[in-house]
């Protein structure tokens, strides 16, 4: 994160592992072992790694969705504006409407229309929505779908291409005005220019919320993240200014892992 | 050990580009040193035998600039990769360069053909361009040892490079205030030591990619004498 930029998240120590059922958590496995680090607000942070490094495991810590899982336990601490969100007085369900999740394959609700799927999180709670319609329109909007899907409100939500129904993804989050929004691979089901659209969307984003992405994409953490880190095997290796990570990481594990070096040795 | 990249094309193609650069900084360094063998032995026919030399450093160029973009639209290199493709980029403009002074060095030996000579000047210059080709070569072998200390040190070397460069203008200058007669061999003089003088420029910049290379540190455009250290 940059230095002059606020901290909208921090993460302390935090350590996450899942226990088979029935097993004590001493023999549970790490997911993520005692992971410190700040994300800066209206920043995009992009978190990389190999498969199995706990990025994804991260992003679902910080808005409680790892705890959802069978036998999966949290240690440490993730505070949002400086409250923990792990406090016994927070309620895990507006720590999720606080900090939205858009997952990697696009899931709109099945059976929902498109509007209705806009409209989920808020029918779901079982809220009512004041001028719905208007809510609608302008999330459609804020997510540049509205003139592709205008005329077919009324359509399934499972209708549109990969790449709308990703953006009617981020839509039905962002109508609920979260402060942080995580992504876990947002675009490795698109093509390229679905994918490019999400990344121009999270370019309009990044002033107004604090965005989190996880991606395999290096190029994408090149393109849209402030910050990068580099996760290894459960630890933060490195978290540092997008610019600094490509083009001189501090760690040897950085490059090897951004270069794509895995492991042949020069023999010398 | 270093670690070599996982996908072995991608390594070649590293290789490949790293040992088209040596080549050409090789052909660079040995027409430099061509030329100035023919300078001292007022061999005004060596412009001719060094165009195919000339021919193929610019040919390399064109062939490193190809693979560097190759590369770079396949790879989208990052890191040591990517300072490695921008030093390469730099590099072979420089030495492209240092080819053409070397033959410019040629076409003046060739004008100078066997007048009367200044002793102490010629010994000057022929030191001059020794320092000169010796920066050359520990800029490349600094590049393909990946080594900051020695680029540092060619970097410290330039210094001495002006020095003589302003030595022997001064006397020429001093030459041709005494008598008129000397001013057509003396400018010629004076061109071969300004091009032995940008032969060692091209060697600095060089060398300031090496750093860039190895340690990601801008070094261009710094105090001199603590660019060095």
């Amino acid at each position: 994160m940059s230095a002059s930029a606020r901290a909208k998240v921090v993460v302390e120590d935090l350590r996450a592992w899942f226990a088979a059922p029935g097993r004590p958590a001493s023999e549970a496995t790490s997911a993520l072992s005692g992971v410190s680090m700040r994300f800066a607000e209206n920043e995009v942070t992009a978190l990389i790694g190999p498969s199995g490094s706990g990025k994804s495991t991260l992003l679902r810590c910080i808005n409680r969705m790892h705890e959802v899982t069978r036998g999966a336990g949290v240690g440490g601490s993730v505070r949002l504006d400086g409250v923990d969100v792990y406090g016994a007085k927070v309620d895990p369900v507006e720590v999720r409407r606080r900090i939205g999740l858009v997952f990697q394959r696009p899931n709109p609700l099945p059976m929902l229309s498109v509007r209705e799927n806009v409209l989920a999180g808020f029918r779901l709670a079982g809220e009512p929505v004041p001028q719905a319609e208007e809510l609608v329109e302008s999330m459609l909007r804020r997510v540049a779908l509205w003139d592709e899907v205008k005329d077919r409100l009324d359509r399934p939500g499972t209708s549109l291409s990969g790449g709308q129904q990703q953006r009617l993804c981020i839509a039905r989050c962002l109508a609920l005005r979260p402060e942080v929004m995580l992504m876990d691979e947002p675009c490795s089901a698109l093509d390229p220019v679905a994918t490019a659209r999400i990344e121009e969307l999270l370019n309009e984003l990044r002033s107004k919320i604090t965005i989190v992405v996880v991606t395999h994409n290096l190029q994408q953490a090149a393109r849209v993240a402030d910050s990068t880190a580099f996760l290894h095997q459960g630890e933060l290796i490195e978290h540092e200014p997008t610019s600094v990570v490509f083009t001189n990481p501090r760690d040897p594990r950085t490059e090897n892992y951004i270069t794509g070096r895995f492991g042949r040795t020069t023999g010398s | 050990m270093p670690l070599l990249h996982t996908d072995s094309l991608y390594e070649n193609e590293l290789s490949r580009l790293r040992e088209s650069v040596l080549l050409m900084g090789a052909k660079a360094e040995e027409l430099v040193s061509r030329a100035m063998r023919a300078f001292s032995e007022h061999d005004a026919g060596a412009a001719k035998r060094l165009v195919a030399l000339d021919e193929a450093i610019d040919a390399l160029e064109v062939a490193i600039d190809d693979l560097a973009l190759l590369v770079l639209a396949r790879r989208q290199p990052v890191a040591s990769d990517l300072r490695f493709i921008a030093a390469v980029l730099k590099m072979v403009t420089d030495l492209e360069r240092v080819g053409d002074l070397g033959v410019n060095i040629c076409e003046r030996v060739a004008e100078l053909g066997a007048s009367p000579s200044f002793p102490d000047t010629h010994a000057e210059l022929e030191q001059m361009g020794r320092d000169s080709v010796a920066m050359l070569h520990d800029a490349l072998d600094a590049f393909v040892r990946g080594d900051e200390a020695l680029a540092r040190e060619v970097l410290v070397r330039d210094a001495r490079i002006d020095e003589q460069y302003a030595r022997i203008f001064q006397s020429l200058v001093a030459r041709m205030t005494e008598s008129a007669g000397t001013v057509d061999r003396a400018t010629r003089l004076q061109s071969l030591a300004r091009y032995l003088e940008r032969i060692a420029d091209h060697a600095t910049n060089i060398a300031e990619m090496v750093v860039f290379m190895v340690k990601g540190k801008d070094v261009r455009h710094s105090q001199r004498g603590t660019r060095g250290g």
